[in-house]
């Protein structure tokens, strides 16, 4: 259950990411080669920690 | 735009909770055994083969939606806005590459690339949400303007980003009445044509069908908003090469093109057609467009994109026409399907002419939409019998094959001979298609006894 959980924040930080940088480099503090990179890492975290989690049952216990 | 997608969007929801829904969650049968009811075998044979041919179009558009992204690393001549036929060996073989992949995925299943849309999809709305907000300050910075409120924001995207004008050559000009009838019959198979009979006989209640407005919404207006600020931004910003260039100063339009009139309006792209520096309007290129704005995230969402919506669409046309030869391998007939997607896929006039195709394939389908819901509700009011195919015996029902091949034979003549447009002939095309079928069930079950067998 922790692990799960821990996946989720992940996942979750990677959704972060993906959208929170976008909007950064419309606010004006971020250059667009950086949102580039963030989201593409962003992007990768989200492929590698949510298949383990997404659409699997919750542990009971 | 906005308020046309606000408005379409918001009737094909309704079409969907009061058209759809109330017969699901009463019939709970499947679009294919409710038609075969009331249609016959041998007519229900004909539909699958119509939805089959349709699919294979529809998977051949995201083919090549998916095979732009690979113009990204690849040099290869992308088709343009105007392109009929396949314009090089190199998009030949590229959509034969990434059609083929498909299609061998496509023909082993598609569970795992339901399993996998499913985990990319929370991802791929906020790529889409990215492309909007990327484009929003990339519009900021070209036109040197400051957002300090919503009146700002309002000016700029209704000058600058979706300013209105002609439409561009060999392009249709859309109205606020274009782009909401649209929105609102872009997805008619589903909701007026009935095919989403099969997901919504599993709903409790017909209420339910509100929650297609988070598809809706999300997809066709946000995704929507943002891919055309993507492709308003790359003609705000027409980069040309140097020969480009030379032609533009032979014909003595540099100044003008240079006095940053970038946003190219439907004239500028005449003249520039005229002197031969442009061969049509700037090609909508999704992975292109989407590269420029996110980088391999972007180029990756578009991928993903037209690989996990042309999968489900050749395996789905795959068991149409399987039900045609019930007998035949479901991953050889996959396998042909996919081969007949990825034939159309080369040819470009299918995704850059979608909005046409796609109002195409809602008007098909859209007849016997209207026979399920007049039989459903309608036939005792006037006297008849619901379900005339299975009661008569019948594998033909004529009345509701009337009523599809009349009914797009009238559409066809409203398009070809009253000037109406494709986009707006489907709403007048339902209720034809209730009345003929009323007509002709009138006087087909005179004819055809239930007990006829």
């Amino acid at each position: 259950m922790v692990l799960r959980r821990c996946l989720q924040a992940a996942s979750w930080l990677s959704l972060a990411i993906v959208v929170g940088t976008p909007t950064a480099y419309l606010l004006d503090g971020m250059t667009l080669d950086a949102v580039k990179a963030w989201m593409l890492g962003g992007t990768v975290l989200w492929f590698l920690v949510t298949p383990f989690w997404m659409g699997r049952p919750v542990p009971t216990s | 735009m906005v308020v046309g997608l606000l408005v379409g969007n918001a009737f094909a929801v309704l079409s969907w909770m009061f058209l759809t829904a109330p017969i699901a969650t009463k019939a709970r049968l499947t679009l294919y055994y409710q038609l075969e009811k009331i249609c016959g075998r041998q007519l229900v044979t004909l539909y699958n083969l119509a939805n089959g041919v349709m699919f294979c179009f529809l998977a051949g558009a995201m083919i090549t939606v998916s095979a732009t992204a690979v113009g990204v690393w690849v040099p290869i001549e992308m088709p343009g806005l105007n392109d009929v036929y396949p314009n090089s060996a190199g998009w030949v073989v590229t959509v034969l590459v990434v059609g083929a992949l498909i299609a061998v995925v496509a023909a082993y299943g598609y569970e795992s690339v339901a399993k996998f849309a499913n985990i990319a999809s929370p991802w791929m709305v906020l790529v889409f949400l990215a492309f909007g907000i990327v484009a929003l300050r990339e519009f900021l910075d070209e036109t040197h303007t400051t957002i300090r409120s919503a009146g700002d924001l309002w000016a700029l995207a209704s000058t600058t980003i979706w300013k209105g004008g002609d439409a561009f050559p060999g392009q249709t000009k859309f109205t606020f009445w274009h782009v909401a009838f649209f929105a609102w019959f872009c997805n008619m198979a589903m909701h007026i044509g009935m095919s989403d009979l099969s997901v919504f006989r599993f709903a409790r209640k017909s209420w339910y069908g509100i929650a297609t407005a988070s598809g809706m919404y999300i997809g066709h207006f946000m995704a929507w908003l943002s891919a055309s600020m993507l492709y308003a931004l790359q003609l705000y910003k027409v980069q040309l090469t140097p020969d480009e260039i030379a032609r533009l100063a032979q014909a003595g339009l540099l100044e003008k093109f240079r006095s940053h009139e970038l946003l190219l309006t439907a004239e500028q792209i005449r003249q520039l057609i005229e002197a031969n520096v442009l061969s049509g309007p700037p090609a909508v290129l999704p992975g292109p467009l989407a590269y420029n704005a996110c980088g391999l995230a972007g180029v990756l969402c578009v991928i993903i994109a037209g690989w996990t919506t042309a999968n489900p669409t050749i395996y789905r046309a795959g068991l149409a026409f399987q039900a045609i030869v019930p007998r035949s391998s479901r991953f050889v007939v996959t396998l042909l399907t996919g081969a007949l997607a990825t034939v159309a896929g080369m040819f470009p006039a299918i995704a850059m002419k979608l909005l046409g195709f796609v109002a195409l394939y809602g008007l098909v389908l859209m007849p016997m939409g209207a026979v399920i819901f007049v039989d459903f509700w309608l036939m005792k009011k006037f006297g008849l019998q619901s379900n005339y195919a299975e009661l008569s015996g019948r594998a033909f029902n004529w009345a509701a094959g009337l009523a599809w091949l009349v009914t797009l034979a009238i559409c066809w003549g409203l398009v070809q001979f009253a000037g109406i447009q494709i986009y707006f002939v489907s709403l007048p095309g339902w209720f034809i298609a209730a009345v003929i079928y009323i007509g002709a069930s009138l006087y087909y079950q005179k004819r055809v006894r239930p007990n006829a067998v």
